[in-house]
């Protein structure tokens, strides 16, 4: 077990060097690295985004916003202590649902906070290969691990990843008790541990 | 508060931190034991935020328009940052700001001892609570299971290692999944699960999944979903090893329970 995880962890430095360099860059104001960074990033933190916000317009909006921030708080960055994939990632699923939340996202149609749509896409459109590369063999495991995981736990973590919903908002929104939430949530993330592991 | 509680309590918050699905006090509980934490529970968190970091390619990648990229390259300003004055900008002097600090940090630490107080009780009503619907969710996995249309039964008895012991396996080998019963067992060591073997005929062990539990019991039920076979025509055996935590591809450990369908 401990050899996969070290394994997944290797896979991940390769990339990793890669854009590690290119934050650095960035710290020091240079645009180009800006460029390759977003361009490796973009068709993965969009698709994201859309599944939170489910408006193009205001993804892109927010894909503005997102690789604002990298260039403003790239100082912020420390690769002692986490993977450039993880700062882009957490931040870009930050200012997401923040987004979910402001006055005018509220107010607008797709404010719908009914939870009846818990299936990660599996369909991809305009796909760019080459630039997807990297991400596409770990997608598919985890998408495989997704579908594996009983029904029940699937939408806990869906709705709580893409919603940012608390365990107590999940609890009062799908009208179950909260314990089960938690126990739910908490071997769904067990599982896909597990089969993530196997898969590899 | 035990060892084994405290790993309970840590496993149970630890998916909930990482999705960041905590409420506040969770939230600092965590944390709190999170300076504490042994080395596997470490790994386990490391683990569990690693998975939470791959659910963003579970979404289909899309991509944004072909304009969106020079809108944002050449809307990125300079990346000097200018350094404030905290006392020019507010006329007062550190010595100020250095009491009210200290005011801020004892109410704060008062308002915290009193959440935390609060928390326990709300923790330990919430942990009932979560024991009893767990219960809830095995029994009605059970019924459903004992509900198909053909159900296996396999009884397993105890050996050497734990005599007294015995389990059953309830098999809907059309649906791919089973309850698993085990009983009279001693808890596995920190560094190991139970692991549960289908040996057909003629083939290789396959692995049912793993499983642990804090304390024995008589009554302790398991969910199997790792079971996506069909019986052998011929003899189909299930057997309970002791193996390294996590599972092994096939059997290392000692066996304790084996039993054979009738």
């Amino acid at each position: 077990m401990i050899i996969f995880w070290l394994t997944l962890l290797a896979a991940f430095a390769s990339y990793s060097d890669e854009e590690r360099e290119w934050l650095v860059r960035i710290k020091n104001g240079d645009k180009k690295a800006m460029r390759l960074l977003y361009r490796k990033y973009k068709n993965l933190l969009f698709g994201m985004i859309i599944t939170i916000l489910k408006d193009r317009e205001e993804a892109e909006d927010c894909l503005q916003e997102i690789f604002t921030q990298i260039w403003e708080k790239a100082d912020y960055f420390d690769s002692e202590k986490g993977r450039a994939y993880t700062f882009i990632v957490t931040m870009a699923r930050n200012k997401a649902i923040d987004r979910t939340r402001s006055k005018q996202f509220k107010r607008s149609e797709k404010a719908d906070q009914t939870i009846n749509d818990f299936t990660f896409i599996p369909e991809s459109e305009e796909n760019n290969p080459h630039e997807d590369l990297e991400f596409q063999e770990r997608a598919v495991i985890v998408r495989d691990a997704l579908q594996k995981l009983p029904k029940k736990e699937r939408e806990v973590i869906f709705v709580s990843y893409y919603k940012g919903l608390s365990q107590s908002q999940i609890s009062e929104n799908m009208d179950i008790p909260l314990g089960t939430v938690k126990y739910r949530m908490r071997q769904g993330m067990l599982k896909l541990r597990d089969y993530i592991a196997l898969d590899k | 508060m035990s060892n084994s509680k405290k790993h309970t309590d840590f496993e149970a918050l630890c998916a909930g931190y990482v999705l960041d699905a905590l409420s506040a006090s969770e939230k600092e509980t965590f944390e709190r034991l999170l300076k504490d934490a042994s080395p596997e529970q470490i790994q386990l968190f490391e683990e569990m935020t690693t998975v939470k970091d791959e659910l963003v390619l579970a979404s289909s990648p899309l991509s944004p328009s072909a304009t969106l990229e020079d809108k944002i390259i050449n809307g990125l300003t300079s990346n000097e940052k200018p350094v404030k004055d905290i006392k020019q900008a507010s006329g007062l002097t550190p010595a100020v700001f250095k009491i009210a600090a200290a005011i801020l940090l004892i109410v704060t630490a008062s308002l915290s001892y009193y959440s935390y107080q609060l928390s326990d009780t709300l923790s330990s009503q919430e942990n009932r609570l979560t024991e009893l619907t767990n219960q809830l969710e095995r029994q009605e996995q059970l019924l459903d299971i004992l509900s198909a249309r053909e159900i296996t039964f396999v009884n397993m008895n105890g050996l050497d290692p734990s005599p007294d012991g015995y389990g059953k396996i309830i098999w809907d080998s059309q649906r791919g999944r089973a309850v698993l019963q085990l009983a009279n067992l001693p808890t596995p060591p920190a560094d190991r699960d139970y692991q549960l073997w289908l040996i057909k005929e003629g083939e290789d062990p396959i692995s049912a999944g793993v499983f642990n539990f804090d304390q024995p019991s008589t009554d302790l039920f398991f969910q199997v979903e790792q079971l996506n076979e069909q019986p052998s025509q011929l003899s189909n055996t299930f057997a309970v090893t002791l193996e390294p935590k996590g599972g092994v591809p096939q059997p290392t450990g000692d066996m304790f329970l084996a039993g054979a369908q009738d």
